[in-house]
């Protein structure tokens, strides 16, 4: 630990003499002001660790020199001992408000100086550790925040690069519109959701609630959504006419020739089958719009039934369909088909909005999401968006919500191309 | 989540208690190894207590049950409050569980 620098202030020229020789001795570094504009002015420029003054000198007092450094801005606490003959209670409140830490009556007596010396070491010295420690703190909280912010720049990244693989509300598909509404937990999601078209005939779409959320969830959305890209699609559901050994390239590619939605979870079932701790799995409701017969199918794996909206804005949710997607190895999916009537409109969410929860730990509830899309039959899809997120937000009281939330809308347009 | 647990004839009841979310998820799935490791291999699953269950619970359900299934066992579970068992229904997984009203019900079905 290095040295205790004191600084005695005293216009007693044989006071400072005695200070200072007895302080020599006892290890400290000492410094001597023979007045207090004196004092003041090395306090200033050395900053001792204690100062020991004499109250009443002429010129600038003992008092106000303590106030003088409470009111000054030190980068460490300067500890201040007053000498005084002075011994009235009243005095020592003066003393004490003026800021000053210790008092030593006159004529002093070297083993009490000693002593409260010996105190003022040991808090200055707590002090040194602490300052020390809150130093460290502070380089560990600076460390801290910066991996914070790496990370949130991270994620921000991923959440703009998850958010290109959502469907493009400019892209408009013959005899549908669609609109959405995508509020994540966290910065990325598990919920993932398209719509596209495969051929003049066929336009798919699903939405997909991988389990848990944040990172892990995202991951394999992300993957899903590849999986499930247009591209891949058209492979499934429309084998490229150009293959000539057709049973080879069946059992080569066995997804190629799928073409229901059924065939199409049963196949991911298969490939995202978990086998490992973590359990990860996904529940899904993929659909399949026939612009020929104006028919949907669909296919559900363990995911909260879709909502159809006749024309005439009476509602139905769509039942049946299988487990999630990973869990069950052997499980089967069924295909549910029915007629997309002109006007009609077709609801996908994730359970993220009927399970939210308000602060009273209430669920938001299936029948509030329906009573709230035939409220707003007779808006836009975009509106109708606009006017749910309003609502499943002020439910809530917040915008952080537990699970994301996922809605897909497809609206049947009145004049079928 | 709290768990306890308690031998009732030839079975292991595991009472649970609190939300069975991702934390809940590995806490159970420590204390079914656990007896597993001891080979207490017929399980009821007193769920009276529990309140919540998310996707990870149902995940850790599911795989639990192929465990015990993989080891010969037995894994019955009971007593769900009505909004969990919405939850079973909607994600269909009770057509996989053994599923009773009461703990008694589980135990006295054999």
């Amino acid at each position: 630990m290095k040295m205790i620098r004191v600084l005695c202030i005293d216009d007693q020229r044989v006071i400072l003499d005695i200070l200072s020789r007895l302080l020599n001795k006892w290890g400290f570094q000492v410094m001597l002001a023979s007045d207090g504009e004196v004092g003041w002015n090395m306090i200033q420029t050395e900053q001792p660790d204690i100062v020991l003054t004499d109250w009443l000198m002429p010129g600038l007092e003992g008092l106000e020199l303590c106030r003088r450094v409470r009111s000054s801005d030190f980068s460490r606490y300067i500890y201040v001992i007053l000498l005084t003959g002075k011994n009235d209670k009243k005095d020592i409140v003066l003393g004490m408000e003026a800021g000053a830490d210790d008092f030593i009556s006159k004529p002093f007596d070297a083993g009490e100086l000693k002593v409260r010396l010996q105190a003022a070491t040991r808090m200055i010295n707590l002090q040194k550790q602490l300052i020390h420690v809150n130093s460290e703190l502070d380089e560990k909280n600076r460390q801290l925040n910066d991996m914070y912010e790496s990370i949130k720049m991270d994620l921000e990244a991923a959440a703009q690069i998850q958010r290109t693989l959502l469907p493009d509300r400019g892209v408009s598909l013959p005899g549908l519109n669609f609109e959405w509404l995508f509020l994540p937990s966290t910065f990325i999601a598990g919920d993932i959701f398209n719509i596209f078209q495969i051929d003049s005939n066929l336009i798919n779409f699903y939405l997909i609630d991988v389990s848990g959320h944040g990172i892990p969830a995202a991951l394999l959305s992300t993957t899903l959504s590849r999986v499930l890209s247009p591209h891949a699609a058209m492979q499934l559901f429309r084998p490229p006419p150009k293959i000539r050994n057709e049973a080879f390239e069946r059992r080569k590619n066995p997804m190629i020739s799928l073409s229901s939605p059924a065939d199409v979870a049963l196949s991911l079932n298969k490939r995202f089958m978990s086998y490992d701790e973590h359990m990860q799995y996904f529940t899904m409701v993929y659909g399949s719009f026939d612009l020929q017969n104006g028919n949907v199918t669909i296919t559900q794996a363990g995911h909260p039934p879709p909502i159809y909206q006749t024309p005439d804005g009476a509602i139905q949710t769509i039942e049946g369909g299988g487990f999630p997607i990973g869990l069950v190895s052997d499980a089967d999916y069924v295909d549910v088909t029915f007629s997309f009537e002109p006007g009609g409109r077709l609801f996908l969410y994730s359970d993220g909005i009927t399970e939210c929860r308000n602060e009273n730990n209430a669920m938001f509830g299936d029948s509030a999401l329906q009573e709230a899309i035939q409220a707003g039959r007779g808006l836009p899809l975009n509106e109708l968006m606009e006017q749910l997120q309003h609502q499943i937000t002020g439910y809530r009281g917040c915008d952080s919500f537990e699970d994301d939330i996922s809605l897909l809308a497809i609206e049947r347009t009145q004049v079928s191309t | 989540m709290s768990i306890t647990y308690h031998q009732d004839g030839i079975f292991t009841v595991v009472s649970m208690e609190g939300r069975f979310d991702a934390i809940g998820a590995r806490e159970f799935k420590k204390i079914i190894s656990q007896l597993l490791e001891m080979q207490q291999k017929r399980i009821v699953l007193n769920m009276a207590q529990v309140s919540f269950i998310d996707s990870s619970g149902m995940g850790a359900l599911v795989g639990i049950l192929r465990q015990m299934t993989h080891e010969g066992g037995d894994m019955r579970i009971a007593a769900l409050l009505p909004e969990v068992h919405t939850i079973f229904e909607l994600t269909r997984l009770h057509r996989i569980f053994d599923i009773y009203d009461t703990t008694a019900a589980a135990i006295a079905a054999g």
